[in-house]
Formats: structure tokens, C-alpha cells, sequence
């Protein structure tokens, strides 16, 4: 072995695991991975997580990219998590740096549904979908369907619902609906009643950022700044400015 | 294939992970330093009530696991 060749060998040993090759996230202890779903996906905790737990539920090929829409072994993984619990919980998935991704190895994040068991008190937080007895004023265009009819084995209906939000979705952002190969930022956001896809047109505003469930009125702030900066510009405004205003539409 | 998630298996290993040091609250290290702890920002009642007013911080599990082993705030002691 030459000496440069010595160099690089050591540099490489020393490199901090990750998820497989091509893969930006790291590996951080061998126990951090739970299982693994359909042979496709890795099913392991987030290491930087917000809630306990979070979950990652990342591509087994790790040159997958989170430039690209979920596919069908995307939707029939996260569906089998949301049918392996017996507590609610809720999947997200976003699509490109625009709609808030920081890691490019393609990866679905699942946490735990906000409050479902207290649906009938006003004064728990609940996704919107969820509040069905109000009708808010979204400052963002979205488009939203129930999964009501879906079967608990049935991922294939849920992507077809997706596919066909997806095409609203392009749409809407000036692309051709079936243009796959340019980069359509939108976010993902799921549970077993219903999904929703978010248009984004960046992915921060004035250095405020939100990923799906930030859309969905759970921002997540690296800092207490952040919270005073979300005072400050308004919740509304920013979301506004995130994804694509539902003034005009 | 069938698959299976204990909730309170996955649970402790969470729990272990973070006592372990593997498992951060905080989006790295400088930030840690600075805060330690991510914080959500969940609107105390509707998505409506979230966008047209200050938003309450409800503090969602977001305790450091590895120093009490409870999800309660540092900051208002909601208990998550």
C-alpha cells in the first residue's frame, strides 16, 4: 500500500458510519436501528429528535434522494408502521430543500399524532383535517384527501391518492402535471384518515423554516431567537410566504 | 411480511440511546450548548387559533431523557 493510498484508508476508517453508501446521515450506535419494513426501508430512531421517540424510516438503497416524490414502496412501508401501532401516529415527507428536508438520503420522519385522544376538547392542538367542526382559513394552498375508505393492507390506494395530489401539485408550481423529472417541492403529511400535500415555493422565509408538520402549525425552532421571530413576522405571513398563498386561488 | 411495532420496547431503547448520549435533543452541538433542546411551537387550540395568535409553547416531550428520565419541560414543567 503507497502512502497516499495508507492515508485514505485511515481517513476512511475513521469516517462516522452512515446509512449506507451515498447516504448524508449518519449512523450513530448500532442499536439505533429497530427493524426493517418490506425489505425496502430501515425503521430507526432519529437522533436528533424532537419528540420520544422520533422515527426514521429511511430507503434501504441509500442513493435514493429526498428530490424525488414518495413512490409505492415509500407509501406500503409508512402504512405498515401506521397499522403496527396502537397508538395514532403521523407520517411526513419533505420533498426537496424547498419544502424543508436537510438530509438528502431519501427518508419519511413519523411521530406520534398530536392529541387525537382528546379530539373533543377545543383547547388540545389537533391537525386541522382533524378539526372537522371548523373550517380555518389556511394562508396556503394544499390539497387534502380522506383515506377513509382505504384498507389496512391497501398502501397501493393511498399512493394512488397521492399521485393524483401530486399532479395538482406540479401543476399548481408551473410544472407539467406529469413532469417527473423536475423537482416539485411539496410536503407530505399522513395519518390513516387522511393526507395532505403541501406546494412549497421555499424552504425558509427571512431565516425561518418549517418542514410538514411546521406547516401544519408545529414549527420547530433550533432556538428561543426562532420563537420570537416567529412572533414577530406571524405565523400566518410565514406560512404564507412558505408555501404558495391561497389569496389568489 | 407481518410487522409488528412494541411501542414499549422501542420506548426503552430510546431511553437507553439518550442515556447513552447517542440519542440529541437539539439540532448539534453548538446549539445544544447554547439551548440543549429543540422547542415546538404548538398552538394551544385550532390551526386558526395558531395562525392569528401568538402562539402558546407547549413543551411536547421535549425534556432531556438522559438527565431526569421524565419528558417534562425545564421551562414551564408541562409534563408533555
Amino acid at each position: 500500500m503507497t502512502v497516499d493510498a495508507a492515508f485514505v484508508a485511515t481517513q476512511a476508517d475513521s469516517e462516522p458510519e452512515k446509512f449506507g453508501p451515498g447516504s448524508d446521515i449518519l449512523k450513530d450506535h448500532p442499536d439505533q436501528v429497530i427493524d426493517s419494513i418490506n425489505g425496502t426501508h430501515i425503521l430507526a430512531f432519529n437522533a436528533y429528535p424532537v419528540f420520544r421517540p422520533q422515527y426514521l424510516l429511511l430507503t434501504l438503497d441509500s442513493y435514493r434522494s429526498q428530490n424525488e416524490p414518495m413512490d409505492l414502496q415509500d407509501f406500503e412501508a409508512s402504512w405498515k408502521f401506521l397499522d403496527s401501532t396502537s397508538n395514532p401516529h403521523f407520517v411526513m415527507y419533505n420533498c426537496t430543500k424547498d419544502a424543508g428536508c436537510s438530509r438528502y438520503h431519501k427518508h419519511m420522519q413519523i411521530l406520534r399524532k398530536p392529541e387525537l385522544a382528546d379530539i373533543n376538547d377545543p383547547d388540545i392542538f389537533r391537525f386541522f383535517p382533524d378539526a372537522k367542526e371548523t373550517v380555518p382559513h389556511v394562508p396556503y394552498v394544499y390539497f387534502l384527501r380522506q383515506l377513509d375508505h382505504v384498507l389496512p393492507d391497501d398502501a397501493e390506494a393511498v399512493f394512488n391518492e397521492y399521485t393524483q395530489l401530486l399532479r395538482q401539485c406540479r401543476k399548481l408550481l408551473g410544472l407539467h402535471e406529469n413532469d417527473s423529472s423536475s423537482l416539485c417541492p411539496h410536503n407530505i403529511l399522513f395519518v390513516k384518515e387522511w393526507l395532505i400535500v403541501i406546494p412549497r415555493r421555499r424552504g425558509s422565509y427571512e431565516g425561518i423554516s418549517a418542514n410538514a408538520a411546521g406547516m401544519m402549525g408545529m414549527p420547530i425552532i433550533p432556538h428561543m431567537s426562532y420563537y420570537q421571530a416567529w412572533i414577530d413576522k406571524g405565523p400566518a405571513n410565514i406560512l404564507e410566504q412558505l408555501g404558495v398563498s391561497s389569496r389568489n386561488t | 411480511m407481518a410487522f409488528k411495532l412494541d411501542e414499549k420496547v422501542v420506548l426503552g431503547a430510546f431511553d437507553r440511546l439518550a442515556v447513552l448520549g447517542v440519542i440529541h435533543y437539539g439540532p448539534s452541538e453548538v446549539v445544544r450548548l447554547a439551548d440543549k433542546e429543540f422547542t415546538v411551537l404548538q398552538c394551544k387550540a385550532t390551526f386558526e387559533h395558531f395562525l392569528t395568535h401568538i402562539p402558546v409553547r407547549i413543551p411536547h416531550m421535549s425534556g432531556l431523557v438522559s438527565e431526569a428520565n421524565d419528558s417534562r419541560c425545564r421551562i414551564c414543567s408541562h409534563s408533555g
